[in-house]
């Protein structure tokens, strides 16, 4: 079965990059651009892993996270961070939010696709 | 003609001037939001090519030659945003985008403009040729640390930092101090972002006369994580002359996290040191998690001296259940001014605690 990626970034570029990769890697693909949507569609196509930007507006990255480990039926669903805080403090947040992965602007897709890749592999199991 | 008369004309012409002044801004707004519109709808496009030469994992060479023949007035409108993906990339993406603005001649057009006497251009092309990591531009992002604006300096320590080569280490320490100087937090953040690579440099400066570079080097070993350099870390907290370099030195013994960073901070917390430096030593067990130091810490709550009581109490908040016990221990029989930091810090972190319960609630909702 072809696993659903969310990706939520507030930076069109971004959005759109994650988008075409990951599309044409065979994943099925659906995007935000704040928080707030992101936990909307989250809910709606509940996908197998969620990208969240950490500093969206309205609602933060983690804020997400946390809301999506929080809720029964999202609980479950990878999360990856990107963002551009590179400070240890902000990678153990994200952590502590509930992410499985953390990657730092300015990111490789290539990199970012293997790792995507290695935690839907993982949960499958 | 009376003042009066003089002063209504002088107040029309103002008016006047301030109307003409208004309309021109207006005029320059509409025209530039115009300019952007036109060069956003003639981008919108090409930039399907672009995101699909960023996506691929080798050089997309037919998406390459698309963009390396699009006519000039077109390239213009799209240049921005190649260098705006530019930056958020790194790796064979970066790549692919810096061999297409090299095609289209963005380099030489940048290295022309690094030697503009305007500083807003020189400072633009700074941050450009940083994004490029042109083989021209290391050195002359070195030079702009020495340039007249300040601006432009900042651009060029940030650039530095974002090409990340170890040979930039010394004149990035070399440029907070000195007439034309760069400010320290911003020449830390780009000594960190080199990482591990300017570790030998950043120790190498710890023996440098001049303290701020002492206590730059020193903070940055701890940022990157240098566990090489705890024991350095270590003596220069317990020897150097300059207050601010102990401060900088436990502080990077704290980050570096080795066991070996316990006893000498332990020892200076507990010590014979000025305040600050047994503040940022007490600082620095917190972030260690040091628990075997909650009785040592303890102790120093019941000294009188109030910022390294005050400290303490602070650390001991940070120390899980253990340095929880111990403030509810002070707060119940320790001496008055004990029991006051104690309170404190025990009302701070159950403010904390409810601060995360309803931001987790406002979530929820």
């Amino acid at each position: 079965m072809v696993a659903t990626v969310l990706i939520a970034d507030d930076d069109p570029d971004i959005r759109d990059l994650l988008e075409f990769k990951l599309s044409h890697c065979g994943y099925k693909v659906v995007v935000a651009e704040d928080g707030p949507s992101a936990l909307a569609v989250a809910l709606e196509y509940l996908p197998d892993l969620a990208v969240l930007d950490l500093m969206m507006p309205v609602l933060s990255g983690l804020d997400v996270a946390r809301a999506l480990r929080d809720n029964a039926e999202t609980a479950s669903m990878s999360i990856l961070m990107l963002t551009a805080r590179a400070q240890e403090a902000d990678v153990a947040r994200g952590f502590g939010a509930g992410a499985d992965d953390y990657v730092i602007k300015p990111f490789s897709p290539r990199e970012l696709v293997s790792r995507i890749e290695a935690i839907l592999a993982r949960t499958s199991r | 003609m009376s003042v009066a008369a003089y002063s209504l004309i002088a107040l029309y012409v103002l008016a006047v001037v301030v109307l003409l002044l208004v309309v021109a801004m207006a005029m320059v707004r509409s025209l530039r939001v115009r300019q952007h519109r036109r060069a956003e709808k003639r981008a919108a496009p090409i930039r399907p090519i672009l995101i699909r030469l960023v996506a691929s994992d080798e050089l997309d060479r037919e998406a390459l030659d698309m963009l390396g023949d699009l006519p000039d007035k077109e390239w213009r409108a799209v240049e921005p945003r190649v260098f705006a993906i530019l930056d958020k990339v790194r790796g064979q993406a970066a790549d692919s985008v810096a061999t297409l603005l090299n095609s289209r001649g963005a380099a030489d057009r940048t290295l022309r403009a690094a030697r503009s006497h305007n500083a807003v251009k020189r400072a633009a092309a700074g941050d450009r040729l940083a994004s490029l990591r042109h083989h021209a531009s290391v050195g002359l992002l070195e030079r702009m640390l020495d340039d007249p604006d300040r601006d432009v300096r900042r651009v060029a320590a940030v650039g530095l930092g974002r090409v990340g080569r170890a040979g930039s280490v010394a004149p990035l320490l070399a440029s907070v101090t000195g007439k034309r100087r760069t400010s320290l937090l911003l020449v830390g953040d780009s000594l960190a972002r080199i990482g591990m690579k300017a570790v030998d440099a950043l120790v190498e400066a710890l023996d440098s006369p001049l303290a701020a570079q002492r206590e730059l080097a020193a903070g940055t070993l701890g940022r990157i994580g240098a566990t090489a350099a705890a024991e350095r870390l270590a003596d220069l907290l317990y020897n150097d002359e300059a207050d601010s370099v102990r401060v900088s030195a436990a502080g990077a013994l704290s980050k570096v996290g080795t066991w070996d960073a316990v006893t000498p901070l332990r020892d200076v917390a507990a010590g014979y040191a000025p305040t600050p430096v047994r503040c940022a030593a007490i600082a620095g067990l917190a972030e260690l998690g040091s628990a075997a130091s909650v009785a040592m810490l303890e102790a120093i709550v019941c000294e009188p001296n109030y910022d390294v009581a005050h400290s303490a109490a602070g650390a001991l908040a940070r120390l899980e259940r253990p340095g929880r016990d111990a403030l509810t221990r002070l707060a119940d029989s320790g001496p008055a001014w004990a029991v006051a930091h104690a309170i404190e810090a025990l009302a701070a972190l159950e403010m904390d605690e409810e601060l995360g319960r309803l931001s987790l609630r406002r979530v929820l909702v």
